[in-house]
Formats: structure tokens, C-alpha cells, sequence
């Protein structure tokens, strides 16, 4: 079956694909920014905390107890 | 060896050494992939320029099924090893997951548009994709909604892990069904059907994009980490001024 009769009446591929790729890559970028500004903030929130290691204990280890959890989820 | 992944001290390691060099080599493979996607790769003899728009769907999709599976195995290796670290991977993960899933339904409405006539068709594989979607959207408002609380993140982990099932009907889902989504070339038990000068820019433009990815990742995982140590440095100083209240209350 010719099918060439459709794809030539399918218009300028070229905005399709810019605007496919200007999605795709405007969406990224997006995300970058938003992950990277969250870092930037908490960063910033977390500078006063002297002890880098000590809050981290927890997070290198088994569950935590019922207690903790009930202390966390408040 | 599994195990060390889901220990602090192996993930502090592996950011410090990768980070930068994922960041760079992320950068370049994309950059050299752009421009084989654009100028260095033959047109097809039947979607003409339109293949082009591949380049991105395919690496984003592919991405986007990837990272659910990261998710769905770092929540199990959460339960079976017992470490937090699984859970903070999969949490991490999501945002990632989800835009790459938007990319790939956007991408391939837009490349459906001239090939098929039309934005969006509910057939197999689309529909499997839009409920990918779901699945991290929902996920990530579950698990968003109580940023440190433990046991929404192992319930989370849970809806994750059912979650897996849909993997494979994504994945088969053009071989089970009719669907107007054309049949797998690459991933298939028959061999590759694809000319190796589409292939190659194809597979550049997926290490690009899955590098740049991991290294959002990382900023991601060391982004909760630092949340929720600020969190708990809150709490404590919370129930400092609380008991110094009380006592001088006493006093």
C-alpha cells in the first residue's frame, strides 16, 4: 500500500520535532530546577547545624522504634 | 554486596566519586546525542524526519520504566535488609520517574500526530504508560504528604511494589493486544530491528539522559537526607525548650 500521499499531507515535520524536543527537554530542565533549588534551600536551613553525622545514625540502620516513629510522624 | 548499597556510608562514597564525572559525561553523551538525533542519523524511508522525535521518546520511556523498577527494588531491598536507605532511594526517585513518564506521553502524542492522525489513542501501550504515570503520581503524594514519617513510607513502599506488576504489561503489551503502537525493535526475543545507525545515536542519547538523571538522583537523596536532619534538630530543640519551660515553670 502507498502510503507517501498520507505523509506528505502530515505538514512540517520540523515543528513537530521541535516542538517534541522543546517539550521534552523544557520538562527536564524544569525538574532540575526545582530539585536543585530544594537543595539550595535546605542547604541553606541546614547550615546551622554543626554535627553532620550525628542526625544521620538512624538513617544507616534498622527501622527505628515505635517510639521514634510516634515522635517523627508529630 | 547488595546489602552495602543501602548503607550511608556506600551511598556518601559512591556521590563523592560519581557525581561530578556522571554530571559531565552525562552532559557531553547527551550533547553528541542531540546532534546525531538532529544531523547524524539517516531520516526513515516511511516516517521520514519524524524519527527524529525517537531520540527522546524512546530514552524517556525507557528511562521511565527503569526508574519505577529502581523504586520497586529499593522498597523490597527496604524490607528485606531493613535499612531506611531503600526507602529514602525510592523516594528520591519518583519525581524523576514521573517527569520521564510525562516526557515519553508527550513525545509520543506529539510524534502520533503526523504518523497516526492523532494526539492519543487508548490502546495498550499508552494506556499501561498513562497508568505509570499514575502510579508515581500517586505515590508521590502519598509519601509527600508526611515527610519523615515512617510508616507512610513503608506503605508507599508497598503501593510500589504492587505497582511492579505493571511493568511487564507495558513491556508485552504491543505482543498481547493490537495495538496501534508499533511492536518492539530493540528488547525483543528475535533480534534487533533497527539499523545500527539509528541504534547507536538511540543508545547515546539514553546513557545521556539516564546519567544526567542519576546524578538529579543524588542531589535528590542528599536533598531528603538533609530534611529530615533538619527535622529532627527541630524536634529535639523543641523538647529542649519544652523540659527548660517546665523546669523553670517549677522553679
Amino acid at each position: 500500500m502507498d502510503l507517501s500521499a498520507f505523509y506528505n499531507q502530515a505538514g512540517s515535520y520540523q515543528a513537530y520535532i521541535a516542538l517534541a524536543y522543546g517539550t521534552g527537554w523544557a520538562l527536564f530542565a524544569s525538574l532540575a530546577g526545582y530539585i536543585l533549588w530544594s537543595w539550595v534551600n535546605i542547604k541553606r536551613r541546614a547550615q546551622y547545624l554543626d554535627n553532620d553525622e550525628e542526625d544521620y545514625t538512624n538513617m544507616n540502620g534498622v527501622f527505628k522504634s515505635n517510639e521514634t516513629d510516634r515522635e517523627l510522624s508529630t | 554486596m547488595l546489602t552495602r548499597l543501602f548503607t550511608l556510608n556506600t551511598y556518601k562514597k559512591l556521590r563523592h566519586w560519581l557525581l561530578l564525572p556522571i554530571v559531565l559525561l552525562g552532559t557531553a553523551l547527551s550533547g553528541l546525542g542531540l546532534w546525531f538525533a538532529f544531523w547524524g542519523s539517516p531520516i526513515d524511508y516511511q516516517q521520514k524526519e519524524t524519527v527524529r522525535i525517537m531520540y527522546i521518546h524512546v530514552p524517556a520511556s525507557w528511562l521511565a520504566l527503569f526508574i519505577y523498577g529502581f523504586m520497586g527494588l529499593a522498597s523490597i531491598g527496604g524490607f528485606v535488609w531493613r535499612h531506611s536507605m531503600g526507602f529514602i532511594y525510592a523516594r528520591a526517585a519518583w519525581p524523576l520517574g514521573f517527569v520521564m513518564c510525562v516526557i515519553s506521553l508527550a513525545t509520543g502524542s506529539i510524534w502520533g500526530k503526523p504518523m497516526w492522525g492523532t494526539w492519543w489513542v487508548w490502546d495498550a501501550r499508552i494506556t499501561s504508560m498513562f497508568i505509570l504515570m499514575m502510579l508515581y503520581l500517586g505515590y508521590g503524594l502519598f509519601v509527600s504528604q508526611q515527610q519523615d514519617d515512617f510508616s507512610t513510607q513503608k506503605k508507599g513502599a508497598i503501593f510500589l511494589i504492587m505497582g511492579l506488576v505493571n511493568l511487564p504489561i507495558i513491556k508485552y503489551s504491543v505482543e498481547w493486544w493490537s495495538t496501534l503502537h508499533q511492536p518492539a525493535s530493540i528488547f525483543r526475543e528475535s533480534g534487533v530491528a533497527i539499523a545500527s545507525e539509528m541504534m547507536w545515536p538511540l543508545c547515546l542519547n539514553a546513557a545521556g539522559l539516564l546519567l544526567l538523571a542519576l546524578a538529579l538522583g543524588f542531589v535528590r537523596v542528599d536533598t531528603l537526607m538533609l530534611r529530615q536532619k533538619v527535622k529532627r534538630h527541630q524536634l529535639w530543640e523543641n523538647r529542649k525548650a519544652y523540659h527548660i519551660g517546665s523546669k523553670g515553670a517549677q522553679v
